[in-house]
């Protein structure tokens, strides 16, 4: 792959890429949780501090996190122009024809733009910080008491583990089949969409026979190493954890309480509230 | 008793209602525990089925095929079968299942249940056979094919096999990843003992086996000592096989006149029978 | 001259714990009739190179000129790629993994298709590269490229790229994972090819003993640098620095080095098996007053005759 891409592994061995998984998973979904929570400026002051703090320990770059927005730029750009042109609560400042923009509609495309960046900030943060194998254990370890009510906990993590083992495979797999057709002239890039379409079917076609041949061989593999040999099957890394996976729990549970009391109690947003009312007396 | 035993072998592909090719025919052969096999043929010649009936991956539609006296027919011992012999296949990047070597590494001991300390052991004693002992932590990604297929050796090792069988297991690498691959076989039969099937197309690799088996249309035509085997050279030649380069030179210098053994297998013994005439 | 490239650097992922310099100031001349062999480990930088040719990469520093097409970083004027692909036809790495078509006649016609030829040309340009490349068009050109055997369809892929009439040809690893015969026989169809076209050729491979087989030109890439460009007649002069390199040497290098050594009088342009064997036949000639039949020299394994599709 040329360009360093969303959600790839970004190795410095920092204290949190050597978290438990399970620990990240359950921080990720509490932050995700938490950023839904957040009804004010001031909470959001609060979850961007967190996701800060987090980036400087993990020592991953921040321009390299920030890159991860630029995926989806245009997502942003898009519910940002929808919330502010059809929102329609609070004062109006401006209207023509069916557009109507009011103060509530600013307030409100600005907060969902932080809630979105903030969103996929994190989530890239936990692939950023841990390994495709270790995302799949800790996930599978996090599954485990679904395997009594008779799923197959281990299978899907074994397939989540081919599939995140094969992303980069057949990533470049793609790009030489392209690289090919566009050498015997193949336009791929140009024309309506559904010109584009059928112009990739050059490059779709010989991927998905390669994807089956490969997946022949693989199954192939799978067997002649004894896959599902035993009912008991063992592990070789065994999830434990430590101090750091402990106290950033702890952390995430007191940002949570401060957005909670800072949304539902003394009435919503007082902080926000306060200092609105700070400004307006300057 | 060997290690494989086939006796009256047959095996057909169904393609189509009218379509069935007859991959594997009527196959008698004894695979000695212990030692290094070749399996040579062009394309076509059956000789990947034959590897994949050696582990119950491929079942015979006549005659049977016994591991270790198992026959591979018996479905609840087919693992006891794939635990004695493991096989590496063509491709070094569709046989592994992490991102992380030694996590692939332990995928199979894993399988089979056994206790974690054993396996952080066998994964340690693998990449040290295989030479990659320093990238336990590494992802395989970035390395070449030589090292990858390397890697996928390792993988089968960490079931304790007796017999490793590759499976065209160097025809995608370059030259170098080639001699690694071998050299890592040849130690693995010499100093653990292990039996070793290979199966290529390319002669070179067939030169310091103990055995040379040749298939061609699902039938062994040739089976003796590598040198053996190279004197037949027309007969190789009708079933589009070659000998090795060296012994090509050597057979070309014979055919002009000049007295020289025309099944010389080393470049050594050839520079010296020619510094003898020269 | 055809290609020229000077100063031609590139670095991969920039910005990231990936990066990796892949080019460094390269520069080269490739001529009009040219037959050029590339080696190289992987990763030195010669696949980054190829693509370039192609217009596969953007330049990001110096500039390569292919004919009348010049290759910048400069945004603009856009460089016509069309053109230039018209002009070098490549042939990647197992390239019957690219064959998507239903029928070989129109998986070797969407190259021309593409360049936008009428439907008869086409057709006899289509006609053409199937009997070059020694399969019998009317037998094959119907029948799905996936039921044929693994060196048709790869003669069936480098038909569709010689279809297209490049004037310059590149093919990366040839002969990969094919059987000794599949070998041969492309290595036989790369000879051929060059003998009914004056075009530049250039083929990429980690077999040397393959490549001294009909390049005329080396070039050895080692760590995003040419090593060497040189004749391939003067290839012993370099053996060691090749082997410093982690490079193999021809056979018939090797062993006319290790007679020399042990004083046998071999020539020092020794590179291939034949030019060997000439020695060999030559001082035993000298030494023992006789002639001998010399009719084994030039004789191949394996016979091959491209003429009215007999290929196979």
């Amino acid at each position: 792959m040329n360009n360093f891409a969303f959600g790839q592994y970004y190795p410095t061995n920092s204290v949190i890429h050597k978290m438990d998984p399970r620990c990240k998973i359950i921080i990720v979904i509490l932050y995700m949780v938490a950023i839904f929570l957040v009804k004010s400026y001031a909470a959001y002051l609060l979850t961007i501090i967190f996701l800060l703090t987090s980036i400087f320990i993990s020592k991953v770059p921040l321009k390299v996190v920030l890159r991860s927005i630029k995926a989806v730029i245009f997502l942003l750009i898009f519910t940002l122009l929808i919330n502010l042109l059809f929102y329609k609560q609070g004062n109006v400042l401006f209207h023509w024809e069916f557009i109507t923009i009011t103060d509530g509609g600013i307030d409100f495309s600005i907060k969902m733009l932080f809630r979105l960046s903030l969103l996929v900030m994190g989530a890239s943060m936990l692939t950023f910080t841990t390994t495709s194998s270790e995302l799949t254990d800790g996930l599978e370890s996090l599954l485990k008491p679904l395997k009594y009510i008779g799923v197959p906990v281990h299978d899907i993590a074994i397939i989540m583990s081919i599939a995140l083992r094969f992303i980069p495979t057949l990533v470049e797999e793609t790009n030489k089949i392209m690289n090919a057709q566009k050498a015997r002239g193949a336009q791929l890039d140009t024309g309506s969409f559904f010109q584009r379409v059928k112009a990739m079917l050059p490059v779709l076609i010989p991927l998905f026979v390669s994807a089956f041949r490969r997946a022949d061989e693989l199954a192939n593999a799978l067997d002649a190493r004894c896959y599902n040999a035993c009912e008991n099957r063992t592990k070789m890394k065994i999830l434990k954890f430590g101090v750091a996976d402990y106290l950033s729990l702890a952390v995430i549970a007191v940002v949570i309480a401060l957005i909670c009391v800072d949304a539902y109690a003394f009435g919503s947003c007082w902080i926000d509230k306060a200092i609105w009312a700070l400004l307006a007396g300057i | 008793m060997g290690a494989i035993e086939l006796e009256n072998v047959s095996f057909s592909y169904v393609l189509g209602e009218k379509q069935i090719i007859k991959a594997v025919k009527n196959i008698s052969l004894n695979i000695e525990e212990g030692s290094f096999v070749a399996i040579v043929g062009h394309n076509g010649s059956g000789k990947s089925t034959l590897a994949k009936l050696f582990n119950g991956l491929l079942i015979p539609d006549k005659g049977t095929v016994k591991v270790f006296g198992i026959d591979t027919k018996e479905e609840k011992r087919i693992f006891d079968v794939r635990k004695s012999v493991g096989m590496v296949f063509q491709n070094p990047d569709n046989q592994m299942v992490a991102s992380v070597i030694e996590d692939d590494i332990a995928f199979g001991p894993e399988n089979l249940g056994v206790e974690r300390e054993e396996i952080i052991k066998r994964v340690d004693w693998a990449l040290s056979k295989v030479g990659m002992l320093e990238h336990k932590k590494g992802t395989p990604f970035k390395l070449s094919g030589g090292q990858k297929q390397r890697l996928a050796i390792a993988g089968v090792l960490a079931i304790k096999p007796k017999v490793l069988v590759l499976d065209e297991s160097t025809a995608m690498l370059d030259p170098q990843g080639r001699a690694e691959v071998m050299k890592v076989a040849h130690e693995l039969n010499k100093e653990s003992g292990i039996t070793v099937i290979a199966i290529t197309h390319y002669m070179e690799e067939a030169l310091d086996a103990d055995r040379l088996i040749v298939m061609n249309d699902g039938e062994i035509v040739e089976d003796g000592a590598p040198k053996d085997v190279f004197s037949k050279y027309e007969k190789l030649n009708s079933i589009k096989l070659s000998v090795p380069l060296v012994t090509q030179i050597s057979r070309k210098i014979n055919q002009m006149g000049i007295t020289i053994d025309p099944t010389i297998m080393k470049k050594e013994e050839l520079v010296n029978s020619l510094c003898q005439l020269l | 001259m055809s290609i020229v490239v000077k100063n031609l650097s590139y670095t991969y992922g920039v910005d990231s714990p990936y990066e990796k310099k892949a080019l460094n100031n390269i520069n080269l001349t490739i001529n009009e009739g040219d037959f050029l062999g590339i080696i190289g480990h992987t990763g030195s930088g010669k696949s980054t190179f190829i693509q370039h040719i192609n217009g596969l990469i953007k330049v990001q520093e110096g500039e390569i000129q292919v004919f009348d097409v010049k290759l910048t970083n400069a945004k603009k004027p856009k460089p016509d790629l069309r053109a230039l692909r018209n002009n070098v036809g490549m042939v990647f790495q197992y390239p019957e993994y690219q064959l998507f078509e239903d029928t070989v006649f129109k998986d070797v016609a969407f190259g021309p298709k593409n360049q936008g030829l009428s439907t008869e040309e086409i057709a006899q340009r289509v006609e053409e590269a199937i009997n070059l490349v020694g399969l019998d068009y009317e037998t094959i050109k119907d029948r799905a490229p996936f039921e044929l055997s693994g060196g048709q369809k790869r003669r069936v892929a480098i038909a569709g790229i010689i279809a297209m009439k490049p004037k310059v040809l590149i093919l990366d690893e040839p002969t990969a994972g094919l059987d000794p015969y599949g070998k041969e026989q492309i290595l036989a169809l790369i000879s051929h090819l060059k003998e009914k076209s004056s075009s530049t050729i250039i083929v990429i491979s980690h077999d040397i003993d393959e490549i001294t087989r009909f390049a005329t030109r080396l070039i050895v890439f080692n760590d995003g640098e040419i090593a060497f460009d040189i004749p391939m007649k003067e290839l012993f002069k370099h053996r060691e620095e090749l082997v410093k390199m982690g490079l193999d040497i021809p056979l018939a290098v090797q062993i006319a080095n290790s007679l020399r050594e042990k004083g046998v009088a071999v020539s020092d342009d020794v590179v291939t098996i034949q030019d060997l064997l000439r020695e060999v036949v030559r001082i035993y000639e000298e030494k023992n007053g006789v002639t001998l039949d010399k009719r084994a020299i030039d004789k191949s394994e394996f016979e091959f005759d491209f003429e009215g599709g007999q290929g196979e």
